[in-house]
């Protein structure tokens, strides 16, 4: 009775939310393969803000005059990722573990991977939602990633 | 016979690795749909890099000095969005479009679905990794409001 009671609180807590399976994996395209290095690498587009001085006429007292400012603009950078296999983990969906043999047969230039968001497997609802044949890429870890608040 | 047969074999080689079009989708969990008004919210659990200012205790010159520093950190967040699957779309991966009473049933509380990075379909080569089960959602574009005729 007390368990039952425990399920439902628990439940109430929850507010009927499902559970997250953590991070979301990402879809990459492999940019370029380097067998013999044990690499692949992956170009990733993204976007962030940089600060920039630039001039600009204001008006002072009336008066029209030229100023620097800092303003915020955002820019794109193409990113070149490696990972080194030798020290990932390559998974299908089902949860099997792939040589690396097996890896580099099946990578090539601008095959579609995917890549888990940290360095643990991703949840398995993630795993459900994708192909059987797709091939999903558990890089080492680097750091502890800090809960969110 | 032998040279039909090597073309067959060399066209189905390169089209296993034809570079994707447009931006991959991405993938998020379903936390509550409301059929009526033709809704779905979704929600994600990214890592991003946060910058946080440190201060380290460094020696130099043999005298026990502060350094700050600006350090990235990952970070994992939580966000939700808000779809109208009533005015976007919902496909399977083989391109099917679903109408909004039967995506609306199976788009259930803890279902993971792919949202496409524009308002197109995903390119083939992303739909090819996702399971003939997984529901993409299509964005509607955003309404833009008509240009402002000038006055004679």
């Amino acid at each position: 009775m007390n368990a039952l009671l425990t399920i439902a609180l628990a439940s109430l807590a929850g507010g009927g939310q499902p559970a997250q399976p953590g991070p979301a994996p990402t879809f990459q395209v492999v940019s370029e393969v380097a067998k013999e290095k044990g690499q692949i690498f992956f170009n990733e587009l993204k976007y962030r803000k940089e600060s920039v001085q630039v001039e600009r006429e204001v008006v002072v007292n009336g008066m029209m005059v030229k100023q620097v400012v800092t303003e915020q603009v955002v820019v794109s950078e193409l990113i070149k990722t490696a990972i080194d296999l030798g020290q990932a983990r390559v998974i299908t969906p089902d949860g099997k573990q792939l040589a690396l043999d097996e890896v580099f047969k099946r990578l090539k230039k601008d095959t579609i991977v995917v890549v888990s968001g940290n360095a643990n497997t991703p949840g398995q609802p993630y795993l459900r939602a994708l192909s059987p044949d797709a091939l999903i890429i558990i890089p080492p870890a680097d750091k502890n990633i800090p809960m969110p608040k | 016979m032998r040279w039909a047969v090597l073309s067959l074999v060399v066209v189905a080689g390169a089209s296993l690795a034809q570079p994707p079009s447009g931006p991959p989708p991405s993938l998020h969990v379903v936390r509550q749909t409301d059929a009526g008004k033709g809704r779905v919210i979704l929600t994600n659990s990214v890592t991003v890099i946060e910058t946080r200012v440190i201060t380290e205790k460094v020696v130099v010159n043999g005298v026990v000095m502060d350094v700050t520093k600006t350090i990235g950190v990952p970070v994992l967040k939580q966000f939700d969005t808000v779809h109208d699957i009533a005015a976007g779309r919902v496909i399977t991966p083989d391109g099917k479009q679903l109408l909004l009473d039967e995506a609306s049933k199976k788009l259930t509380a803890g279902t993971v679905v792919a949202v496409s990075g524009n308002f197109d379909a995903p390119s083939a080569a992303y739909l090819r990794t996702l399971n003939p089960q997984t529901l993409v959602i299509i964005p509607a574009p955003p309404k833009v409001a008509p240009p402002m005729q000038e006055k004679p």
